[in-house]
């Protein structure tokens, strides 16, 4: 997305017509062609033993894939205020989305817990069912069983996950049941994972605010479940 | 402007050899040795078939040191050097052509040694004791509803990482080349009832199974032939 921001941001506008109007305009240029070097999305496919396989390269394909899909619905203002986050939280040495307590953390608990919910949604479909079924299934455990956790944003290997991410709670609003040990209550069923993206609009900044979008859009729809779901999430 | 662009091609040149080239060049140096690590269980009784509320038995008693699927040879794995987890997932096959159903919330378990936790619509996971040497379970699954039912049990590597992970605490000799090998965990498995006793047949019989199709992957064939436990619960 960065390509697209730094092409189609009001602010990248007004900086190409400030410097037109001074006469800069050898700089616009110079701007527009470094502009053009930005990628929208990298996806890796090398690996200390290799190459990614296609089970692991789709994953992150795919997770990369949610959020474009997430930014497109957003737009530009809430990205660049998600990156700047990304930058900030880099440079004061908290890792790249800080803690669940720091400033900005809703927008990642949302978005990320998408891209992570997508991955694994698309795993599972895709690979259920084929000779690749353990990434199925396994996408299926990081889903259903998800512990949520303050101390860390993600935690998603073995056979269970962990974190302030919500893409458990995605989850758990399109499905029946709940393992008891990841002490989360789960009364939600009646959504789906389209109707689960269409509360991610540019206004949602943090979990709460997620829950109240869905609660307008959908009627009220198990809003009291909804939010039994979200406090047990420790949101 | 067209110097500029010459100027900035060769930066951007410059900049992917130092950065992509350089690191070609150093991973060269060592090749990736890459292992399936294999741990048994057994499940009993292992007959094809079943009654609803009857109990079928999942065992562990695995050593520490894990076989490695391509070479035969048994490593020390312990869970400071590489954490596992386990879990299962259990789905009933309506027929070749028709999708699985997740079933393991119809499924009660039960605890003798170790944890269980079922309740997640097809997944559910378990706890094994681990004594210093031995890595130790007995649960009971308890099917309530008939129908062909799969059980398939996963060993994973709980490192954080979604790729392979590497087993630095394994030396390796040279390879036959002379270069310097590594060691890398791409994937681990449970073998159940040694491969055999797991009812693949009826499994065959009602969904598609993939080992006799082309450039099937080994620790593909292990999951869908090994790693499964398949029964009608009548």
């Amino acid at each position: 997305m960065l390509r697209k921001i730094a092409t189609s941001s009001i602010v990248s506008q007004v900086l190409n017509s400030v410097l037109t109007k001074a006469g800069l305009v050898k700089i616009v240029l110079l701007k527009k062609i470094l502009e053009r070097q930005l990628p929208d999305v990298t996806i890796g496919y090398r690996t200390p033993n290799g190459t990614r396989r296609s089970e692991g390269f789709n994953g992150v394909a795919y997770h990369e894939m949610s959020h474009t899909q997430h930014y497109q619905q957003v737009g530009n203002n809430y990205w660049t205020v998600l990156v700047a986050r990304v930058v900030d939280n880099s440079f004061a040495g908290r890792g790249p989305y800080g803690g669940k307590t720091d400033a900005g953390s809703g927008r990642f608990a949302v978005s990320e817990g998408w891209a992570n919910y997508a991955e694994h949604l698309f795993l599972q479909n895709k690979y259920g069912g084929t000779i690749s079924a353990a990434s199925a299934d396994n996408a299926r455990l990081q889903l259903e069983n998800q512990i949520p956790n303050d101390a860390m944003p993600i935690s998603a290997a073995g056979t269970s996950s962990s974190g302030w991410f919500i893409f458990g709670l995605y989850h758990d609003m399109t499905d029946t049941g709940e393992p008891p040990f990841t002490g989360v209550r789960d009364g939600v069923n009646a959504f789906t994972p389209a109707t689960v993206f269409r509360g991610l609009q540019s206004d949602v900044s943090t979990v709460r605010d997620y829950q109240a979008k869905v609660r307008t859009q959908s009627n009220n729809l198990q809003s009291m479940q909804m939010d039994q779901l979200v406090t047990s999430y420790r949101y | 402007m067209k110097l500029l662009l010459i100027r900035w091609g060769l930066l951007l040149a410059g900049l992917s050899v130092a950065i992509g080239g350089g690191g070609c060049d150093k991973d060269k140096l060592v090749v990736p040795a890459n292992f399936i690590l294999l741990a048994a269980m057994t499940i009993t009784p292992d007959k094809a078939e079943m009654r609803v509320g009857d109990t079928l038995w999942l065992d562990t008693n695995y050593s520490d040191s894990l076989v490695e699927y391509f070479t035969r040879k048994k490593y020390r794995i312990r869970p400071q050097n590489v954490p596992f987890r386990t879990g299962f997932a259990i789905y009933q096959l309506p027929g070749i052509g028709l999708e699985a159903v997740p079933v393991a919330n119809t499924v009660n378990a039960v605890a003798k040694r170790g944890r269980i936790s079922v309740g997640g619509t097809a997944t559910g996971e378990f706890f094994l004791d681990y004594d210093g040497s031995h890595y130790r379970g007995r649960f009971g699954f308890i099917p309530s509803r008939p129908g062909i039912t799969t059980f398939r049990f996963l060993l994973r590597q709980n490192t954080g990482s979604r790729d392979a992970v590497p087993l630095d605490f394994i030396q390796l000799p040279p390879d036959s080349q002379g270069q310097r090998q590594r060691a890398f965990l791409l994937n681990s498995y449970f073998v159940v009832n040694d491969g055999k006793r797991n009812n693949y047949d009826l499994y065959s019989r009602h969904t598609k199974a993939f080992s006799n199709d082309p450039n099937v992957q080994p620790e593909q064939l292990i999951y869908e032939m090994q790693s499964t436990f398949t029964v009608e619960v009548k």
